[in-house]
């Protein structure tokens, strides 16, 4: 195709139309390339580990004979095999309150949890490797085990690790100038306790790597289905000890990450070491039995806390104690502080908090790692701050809004209890704009009508969601395997074309649309003309990764840039070809175009030709060629997006099954570059608060026998379980300037939105709503325990 | 996701896999349409020797009325029945006990008798053929055995067919015009797995009730029947008597498990058999299912 001709029709897209998703019509089509999907040729060397069923034990002896007896067996590798190949991982730096642990890839003489691997078996084909695993015969002590982390805290616990004598792995303690007599002179105060269970991300597709090794070239290429390549990159070349331009590190097509995928594990650096070894290619795809044992978990956390207010129900101080179960390993590149430090920094939120004090433990059990899961602490973190405003309101008599009302920042810029600056925000209307959207008065009105023997509850819930958090912010937080800012290469090819690679990786949200549409938009070049990577270490700059909601703000702010760079260059060699000024040059549908000029125009591909010489004219002196831009972006502290959620809920007293009869989500997160595409991260972000809040929960027996090993076991939620949800979107005019992430609200609103629904049905029943998960069953007995202990017949 | 080695032969027709059911000896199990046998041959737990397919039987798929009776093949696909016009109009439980039988895809797959010969208590259909007294063919190399629900479902996961037979036919009674159906489960949520299932079947005769059958999953390691509260509701209880019924039965159970969940079980079964039985003596309106 002459992509030079002019009368060649295109239209390219601007930033902020909703935008059909470039990558469906590939995926829909069953044309999808996830990691299951490549194929490196009959001498690869498929893996299965074998896992240990004991949640604490002394390994005695691993012996796999029988294993390498089986035709097909390549090699079996304990740790024995992996000393001095691959480094123990050590997750954490020294900081204070913060015990440092490692994790030997392979077990050497110990398994802290069911699932801790002891032994890899490689084979020609996948289901001999599985053979494999159950032909190796395992001698172990079997240890009493911990699964809790109140458990774990006592004194006379069983260790997980032999060096840590209280199980806790980081501690950290604050308060605010003058907080106790603060505290104490606060008019009134409220006490409660609140419980988390654990939950596990569960994307569709579970994990899975493969690696090449080119000997000849030394070359090590690995695929891994993670959201962090570029942390990856870096882990592989420290643990390996190989040079950092040894290494290419690629993403297939993701079938989602949520957290779990965030982290470098054990697996990825045995594959990646084994295809060096064997000089073949090895490739490990894990099953969801394996995903449910192993792939890091999150949340299990647990608050005291007590809250200080006026007779107003203006908050005067929050003091808060926090367990957090971290499980047998700190996870990389998180680390041990990850939870409980988001815990506390999660909790002021939109609020008004001037006197701030907590205490925050967290502690390793003989059970799955935690690590990062949409939303990380803030859906808790947030259920509990949610929890006691709700708690403030009844004893005072006033709506939940109205408490909210009285305690939201309105003025900004605000530095909250923490120091982190809110530079602009719209908590107040947002929150107005949700209750009006839900018809809020009318849900208060369909809440008395209890003809079919339901109980109803409305919540009103405002969080904020700290996203786009770059290097700084990072470090602060001791994070330091995090890089925090994020590459974009941005180019036009001599044929008009664009390429852009990008550093993040790219895990199902739809993140090279956006970043077509941002092309699009600055270059002028058709949406079909753009060609996008995602997290290719070989191909585009390294960054960080997918993670706490900074795509668009780190990622697509690297690309805009990026496009501003390619689009100067552009606007000087058009303004050559046309005579005009380059300031008056402008790209939309495939041309350069003219302000005040309409007949005035050239086409991109006649601008790349120039740019690359590749036609007859001559490139202007003084100019270089290529058309392309490499922009390294960082942001100096996070953007505070935020959203409030209004939920209606019918709860049935006789099954305790609970019905969502109206969802409203109204978000803040700034200037939106593809509207569709942050509905369909509110969308499911709130499926996965939901599913938080009334099934998903992951069960160790107290002795750290995992009991959740299956989607049978470990039940989420399906489209039948959700009603029709409102959305909309409102920003302040500082806001609309500014791109803040939204990957992650949706879940940390409707964790505390459906909790104190269903709170607000159940007050009615004298039923204290602080735990979750809030299945049918859980709230039939939490029914018959307050119907038992209710004095008062005359209760409704 | 690898199930461990095993042997596969596709059979042609039912004689030809109880032949070469016969032949590979007593770890050998058929396979219908896969959706409970395979998954659990994908994580180890079910280790069958062999693999007899039954998916080429074409002699084991139909739905045909004879008589009083509606006669279901083996390897019908519960997508066929659930759609299928003379199972709607002679026995419309089926088509309600199916509705909720997992989600399309898994019946479009799943076969009836696949899903009977698993014996997983909380199988939809297992609970509609106890409330329908229904009679499975059960076939061996020299005979065929007609077995009656109660008999056939023995435990969770077990029944009544030894190894080398087959389930070829599955038999319930066709609907005369005094029918009345009802059929209900309840889960955590709207989307999840049936923590309890109730089906039921009786004959309305003179504003009451008559021949009531009455079964429930998910309080027992099989799905049972309810004599108790079938008797109550031929003796037109009202829900106090049904729920005290329903303890009667409950306390007839060969094994009972105990903790919160059971608990919330047996609860949560009571309101179900009441508001079954409600919804039974209520006169169908307007179209029937």
């Amino acid at each position: 195709m002459d992509r030079a001709n002019p009368d060649r029709f295109v239209s390219s897209q601007r930033i902020g139309d909703s935008l059909e998703r470039v990558e469906d019509d590939r995926l829909l089509r069953g044309e999808g390339g996830f990691i299951d999907d490549l194929e490196l040729g009959s001498r690869t060397a498929h893996v299965a580990f074998l896992r240990s069923p004991h949640a604490n034990a002394i390994v005695r002896a691993i012996e796999k004979g029988p294993a390498l007896a089986i035709p097909g067996v390549i090699a079996v590798w304990t740790a024995r095999d992996v000393a001095g190949i691959v480094k123990p991982m050590v997750s954490d730096t020294e900081q204070p309150g913060l015990k440092v642990t490692k994790r030997e890839v392979l077990a050497t003489d110990r398994a802290r949890f069911v699932g801790d691997t002891l032994a890899m078996a490689m084979a020609s084909d996948p289901y001999l490797a599985v053979d494999a695993t159950e032909a190796i015969e395992t001698t172990f002590e079997v240890l009493p085990a911990v699964a809790r982390a109140l458990e774990a805290a006592k004194p006379d616990a069983p260790r997980v690790h032999e060096s840590i004598d209280d199980n806790v792995l980081y501690e950290t303690s604050s308060a605010t100038p003058d907080f106790t007599g603060i505290h104490a002179a606060a008019p009134l105060r409220i006490k409660e306790r609140f419980v988390m269970h654990r939950v596990a991300g569960v994307p569709i597709e579970p994990r899975g790597c493969a690696a090449s090794f080119d000997p000849k070239k030394g070359v090590l290429t690995v695929w891994s289905s993670t959201q962090c390549p570029s942390i990856l990159h870096n882990a592989i070349a420290e643990h390996l000890e190989l040079r950092q331009s040894d290494i290419r590190v690629v993403t297939p097509d993701i079938g989602g990450g949520f957290g779990p995928k965030a982290a470098v594990y054990p697996e990825e650096l045995l594959v990646a070491a084994a295809s060096m070894r064997l000089r073949r290619p090895v490739k490990w795809i894990q099953d969801r039995y394996d995903d449910f044992l192993t792939s890091t978990q999150a949340r299990d956390h647990a608050y005291e806390v007590e809250i200080g207010f006026t007779q107003e129900g203006r908050l005067v101080s929050l003091l808060a104690d926090i367990l957090v179960n971290v499980g047998a390993y700190s996870t990389m590149p998180f680390g041990a502080s990850f939870e409980a430090n988001g815990a506390s920094r999660n909790m002021p939120g939109a609020y008004r908090l001037s006197n701030f004090a907590f205490h925050a433990r967290a502690v390793c059990t003989n059970t799955c790692p935690t690590g990062a899961y949409r939303g990380v602490s803030a859906p808790v973190a947030c259920m509990v701050m949610e929890g006691m405003l709700d708690r403030i309101g009844r004893l005072l008599n006033l709506d939940p809004a109205e408490v909210r009302r009285r305690n939201l920042v309105t003025d900004f810029p605000y530095k909250n209890v923490l120091g982190l600056p809110y530079r602009e925000g719209c908590f107040l209307p947002t929150m107005d704009r949700c209750l009006e959207l839900a018809d809020y008065p009318e849900l208060r009105r369909r809440q008395a009508d209890a003809r079919d023997g339901k109980l109803r509850g409305v919540s009103v819930v405002v969080i904020t969601e700290q996203t786009g958090m770059g290097a700084a912010r990072f470090k602060q937080r001791g994070l330091f395997r995090i890089p925090g800012y994020e590459g974009a290469l941005v180019k036009i090819e001599p044929d008009g074309t664009a390429t852009a690679c990008v550093s993040m990786a790219a895990i199902g949200q739809g993140s090279a649309t956006s970043f077509t549409q941002i092309i699009s938009d600055k270059l002028g070049v058709p949406a079909e003309d753009v060609r996008i990577v995602t997290g290719d270490t070989g191909r585009g700059p390294t960054g960080t990764g997918t993670i706490a909601s900074r795509g668009m703000v780190v990622a697509g702010n690297a690309v805009l840039a990026a496009s501003g760079k390619v689009a100067e260059k552009m606007s000087r060699i058009a303004g050559a070809i046309l005579d005009r000024p380059p300031e008056d040059i402008f790209f939309a549908d495939g041309y350069a175009q003219v302000k005040n000029a309409p007949n005035l125009h050239v086409s991109v591909a006649r601008i790349a030709s120039v740019a690359y010489s590749s036609g007859e004219t001559i490139l202007a002196a003084g100019e270089s060629h290529g058309l392309e831009s490499v922009v390294y972006y960082d942001t100096p502290s996070a953007e505070v997006a935020s959203a409030a959620h209004v939920v209606a809920v019918a709860v049935d007293p006789r099954t305790g099954c609970v019905e969502i009869e109206k969802y409203a989500v109204v978000h803040d997160c700034g200037r939106m570059i593809t509207p569709n595409l942050v509905d369909g991260q509110i969308h499911g972000g709130v499926a996965q608060g939901l599913g938080e809040v009334l099934m998903e929960e992951i069960v160790y027996s107290d002795d750290g026998q995992p009991l959740s090993v299956s989607l049978m076991e470990y039940q989420m939620p399906r489209c039948v379980d959700f009603s029709a949800m409102e959305i909309d979107a409102v920003h302040s005019e500082m806001g609309s300037k500014i791109i803040k992430g939204v990957g992650e609200g949706g879940t940390i609103g409707a964790v505390p939105a459906i909790v104190n629904a269903i709170g607000d049905a159940l007050a009615k029943a004298n039923v204290n709503v602080n735990e979750i998960p809030l299945s049918a069953q859980a709230i039939r007995s939490m029914m018959r325990h307050a119907a038992a202990s209710s004095a008062s017949p005359s209760n409704p | 996701m690898k199930p461990a080695p095993f042997g596969y032969a596709v059979a042609e027709n039912a004689a030809h896999a109880i032949e070469i059911l016969n032949r590979e000896g007593d770890d050998a199990r058929p396979l219908a349409g896969g959706q409970s046998l395979v998954p659990m041959m994908n994580i180890r737990i079910a280790r069958p020797s062999f693999l007899v397919d039954l998916n080429k039987c074409r002699d084991l798929d139909y739905v045909k009325e004879d008589g009083g009776s509606l006669r279901i093949g083996a390897m019908t696909r519960q997508r066929t029945l659930e759609l299928s016009p003379v199972a709607r109009e002679r026995c419309p439980l089926i088509a309600l006990a199916l509705r909720g039988a997992g989600s399309a895809p898994i019946r479009n797959r799943g076969t009836i008798g696949g899903s009977i010969a698993n014996g997983y208590p909380l199988a939809d259909l297992i609970t509609a053929a106890l409330s329908l007294d229904a009679v499975m063919i059960v076939r061996n190399s020299t005979e065929a055995k007609e077995i009656a629900a109660d008999a056939f479902f023995v435990d969770s996961m077990v029944t009544a067919i030894e190894p080398s037979e087959l389930l070829t036919e599955i038999v319930v009674p066709a609907r005369t015009v005094d029918s009345r159906y009802a059929y209900r489960k309840s889960g955590n949520h709207a989307g999840g797995a049936a923590i309890v299932i109730v089906s039921a079947s009786a004959e309305a005769r003179e504003d009451r009730l008559t021949v009531p059958r009455i079964a429930v999953a998910g309080v027992a390691s099989r799905s049972i029947r309810l004599p108790n509260v079938e008797a109550a509701v031929s003796e037109l209880c009202d829900p106090a008597g049904l729920r005290e019924a329903f303890r009667a039965d409950l306390q007839t159970r060969a094994y009972a498990e105990t903790g919160a969940h059971a608990a919330y079980a047996e609860e949560l079964a009571e309101e179900i058999v009441v508001s079954v039985v409600e919804m039974m003596r209520v006169p169908p309106s307007g179209e029937r299912q």
